[in-house]
């Protein structure tokens, strides 16, 4: 399409004007467009990313997987006898120790082979009991690390707990374990043979002995691989293989064990087993985290301690009142915004009742309007002494007035406290995602710090006397919330009420003053699991 | 680097040659989106779109114009395309709002002429402008417009007669152009500009 230019001045203005308007585009821009159109170049950094994943994750298993019984069995060392037989070593220890872990409590030994609770050798268990044969071997000439070969049994052994569990219930696996089973038996028999005739007076093992042998080649000779999958089908091997065990474990393995194994490392076994038990969590889905915010509005209540009360005419109940609503008129104060920030713990006791506990820091305000003068005067607030039980008179000096002067202003009376809430809620209404709950708490409070002005006792003045600030108090509060479920979290929101118990100020002070808080609370809550 | 290597480069996938001519038509054609976009990072987007269209739509070109033709045509379309994605286009049009544009002085930078003229455009409702926009800079008949937009050829030529009234009373008031006056003609009288 060709442009069809207007001869009109005004067009021509425009059109001049605007092909000379440049704007020049951030460089994200033409990284963008690159990236589109180019999407291969972005393999690299996705490959570098994955393979970063990918290297994390098995730093991570590998940091993670180990067990802790490695570092203790390494550090027991090889116990020898003074003829220089092993009398324990830990790769025996561990793998009796990993096989008791493992298997049924029925597992029996065979020269350190494990036969499972399903009653079949496991192939497996047989190469890696060999290998523990051959390692005993180097380790009685003491040229290897004991550590190594202990955690290579675990992992043998670990991988037979798996093996185990599957190969009892497929038949196809049982002709791979009876072939692997003959052919390592073969070997061991070599293996026997070679060690046996290899034996020198560097270190005879003490727990294979020739009848043992000549026992286990019998009863491999007179076991070919077709019988044993013939009677492993009807059942029967178990009963004969049973019967072999008992009567080599009768020819003295259960001496050699005794040799083999101490009872002060018999009792370790028995006791890592109790002691590394995972340990069950009684508060475990009952006990939720809380975080919450409430801002807040904050009003006083002012009236007469009736302890303290003194009128001229009259110390009755109705004087006292009409004294207290007169004392509310003379001060004109408005509310303020306070925020209350705090945090804890929720317990569940019932299906509907929950206890709470936390730590809690509010912020109280509220203002008073006054007047400063720019020259202070002397003014007089009533207190009451104790032990006279009377009321007296003490003189401060102040620039605020309360009903006239020179530039009208507003005292702010402020609090910064800490405390402590200890509370319950109840469940109203609702289902597992909405909840209606109501919750009451007292909260001991400590006051941080703080202004506080006090009405002089003809109320025609304020005082500023920080010395009169009370620094503990208990605080109630009362609050109703809608709860419901978002993202794995719990939220609670609604309004809440919380009231001073005790005077802000001293009790020498014959005026109480009470802080009421009204609030609308926000809060987020996580089950522990 | 001339125009023919740059395309050349561009056809190949060559990454120079498409940054070089990112390099040398952007300016413009952001200037071409800021006059149709509702702000700066509109028209970037508008930008970005409209040469990752051009890049891939790059072997379609014919050599039978100006390649700066042809990219502002794409980056025209593509600007036409977001506002009526966007629903921004089919916005009624508020005479009152467009009637008071003339008070937002204060907002329009005076360094540069061109800018300033750009500036007053956009202050235009969105249908003003983009008709505006089309007819009177990007040289389009009502006829095109119409079909762009999908309004009528005739709805066209109001909005551009208003728009351009609307687009006179504002660059008169921010003295870019003296009032028009009054030229009386055998058959009436019109308004020119100076």
């Amino acid at each position: 399409m060709d442009r069809k230019f207007h001869t009109n001045d005004f067009e021509r203005l425009l059109k001049e004007m605007s092909d000379e308007f440049k704007m020049y585009p951030s460089k994200r821009i033409w990284n963008s467009i690159y990236n589109n159109i180019h999407p291969q170049r972005n393999w690299p950094s996705v490959g570098m990313s994955i393979s970063l994943i990918f290297t994390l994750i098995i730093v991570g298993h590998l940091n993670t997987s180990k067990p802790t019984l490695d570092s203790r069995l390494a550090s027991i060392q090889p116990v020898y006898s003074n003829s220089n037989s092993i009398l324990f070593n830990p790769i025996v220890f561990s793998s009796k120790f990993i096989d008791k872990s493992i298997a049924d409590n029925q597992t029996t030994t065979l020269n350190g082979n494990e036969i499972g609770s399903n009653q079949l050798i496991n192939s497996n268990k047989l190469n890696s009991n060999l290998t523990i044969t051959r390692q005993l071997n180097i380790s009685s000439n003491k040229q290897l690390s004991n550590k190594v070969i202990g955690s290579n049994i675990l992992d043998n052994h670990q991988e037979i707990a798996q093996i185990q569990s599957s190969s009892s219930k497929e038949h196809s696996y049982l002709n791979k374990e009876v072939q692997s089973l003959s052919n390592l038996t073969k070997n061991s028999i070599e293996l026997i043979a070679e060690k046996t005739s290899t034996e020198t007076g560097l270190g005879q093992i003490s727990y294979i002995t020739p009848s043992e042998k000549s026992n286990f080649e019998d009863l491999m000779n007179t076991t070919s691989k077709n019988e044993i999958v013939r009677r492993y089908a009807k059942n029967d091997i178990s009963e004969d293989l049973q019967n072999e065990i008992n009567s080599l474990k009768q020819k003295g393995l259960s001496q050699n064990n005794q040799k083999l194994i101490s009872a002060k490392d018999k009792e370790w076994i028995e006791n890592y087993a109790l002691h590394n038990r995972k340990a069950t969590k009684k508060w475990a889905g009952k006990l939720t985290t809380l975080a919450y915010v409430t801002p807040s509005v904050v009003y006083r209540s002012l009236s007469y301690n009736p302890n303290y009360f003194v009128n001229t005419s009259s110390n009755s109940p109705a004087s006292l009142r009409s004294a207290n609503q007169a004392l509310s008129k003379e001060v004109n104060q408005t509310p303020a915004m306070g925020l209350e920030i705090g945090t804890g713990l929720q317990y569940s006791i019932l299906k509907n009742l929950s206890i709470k506990a936390g730590l809690q820091l509010n912020f109280s305000r509220y203002s008073t309007k006054a007047f400063e003068n720019s020259h202070p005067f002397s003014t007089a607030i009533t207190l009451h002494d104790f032990k006279s039980n009377t009321n007296y008179e003490i003189y401060e000096s102040t620039p605020y007035s309360n009903q006239a002067g020179l530039e009208a202003i507003k005292l702010h009376n402020e609090s910064f406290q800490f405390s402590l809430p200890i509370g319950a809620d109840l469940k109203l209404a609702g289902n597992e995602n909405v909840q209606w709950n109501v919750g009451a708490s007292i909260q001991p409070t400590f006051v941080i710090g703080g202004k506080n002005y006090l009405i002089s006792s003809d109320k025609r003045n304020f005082v500023k006397e920080p010395s009169l600030l009370n620094r503990w108090n208990i605080n109630a509060g009362f609050e109703t919330f809608i709860t419901f479920k978002s993202n794995g979290l719990t939220w609670q929101i609604g309004p809440q009420f919380r009231k001073q118990l005790f005077s802000t100020n001293s009790k020498k002070y014959v005026i109480e003053e009470r802080l009421l808080n009204y609030g609308f609370k926000v809060g987020v809550s996580k089950l522990i699991k | 680097m001339t125009e023919e290597l740059i395309l050349a480069g561009c056809l190949t996938n060559n990454a120079a040659a498409q940054e070089a001519l990112y390099a040398r038509f952007s300016p413009r054609m952001l200037g071409v989106c800021y006059r149709f976009a509702k702000n700066r990072e509109d028209a970037e987007d508008m930008l970005q779109e409209s040469f990752i269209k051009i890049f891939s739509q790059i072997h379609q070109f014919r050599n039978e114009g100006v390649l700066e033709g042809w990219i502002r045509r794409i980056v025209v379309h593509t600007c036409i395309n977001v506002l009526k994605k966007n629903k921004k286009f089919s916005d009624s049009i508020d005479i009152t709002y467009a009637s008071g544009i003339g008070t937002k002085e204060e907002t329009i930078p005076s360094i540069m002429q061109a800018k300033e003229v750009v500036e007053c455009i956009r202050l235009l409702p969105i249908g003003y402008r983009t008709v505006l926009n089309l007819y009177a800079i990007e040289g389009y008949s009502h006829r095109e417009i119409g079909e762009m937009l999908d309004i009528e050829e005739s709805t066209s030529r109001s909005q551009y007669t208003r728009a351009k009234s609307m687009l006179e009373g504002v660059l008169v008031k921010k003295k870019i152009i003296n009032e028009p006056t009054t030229k009386k003609t055998f058959f009436g009288s019109s308004k020119i500009a100076k």
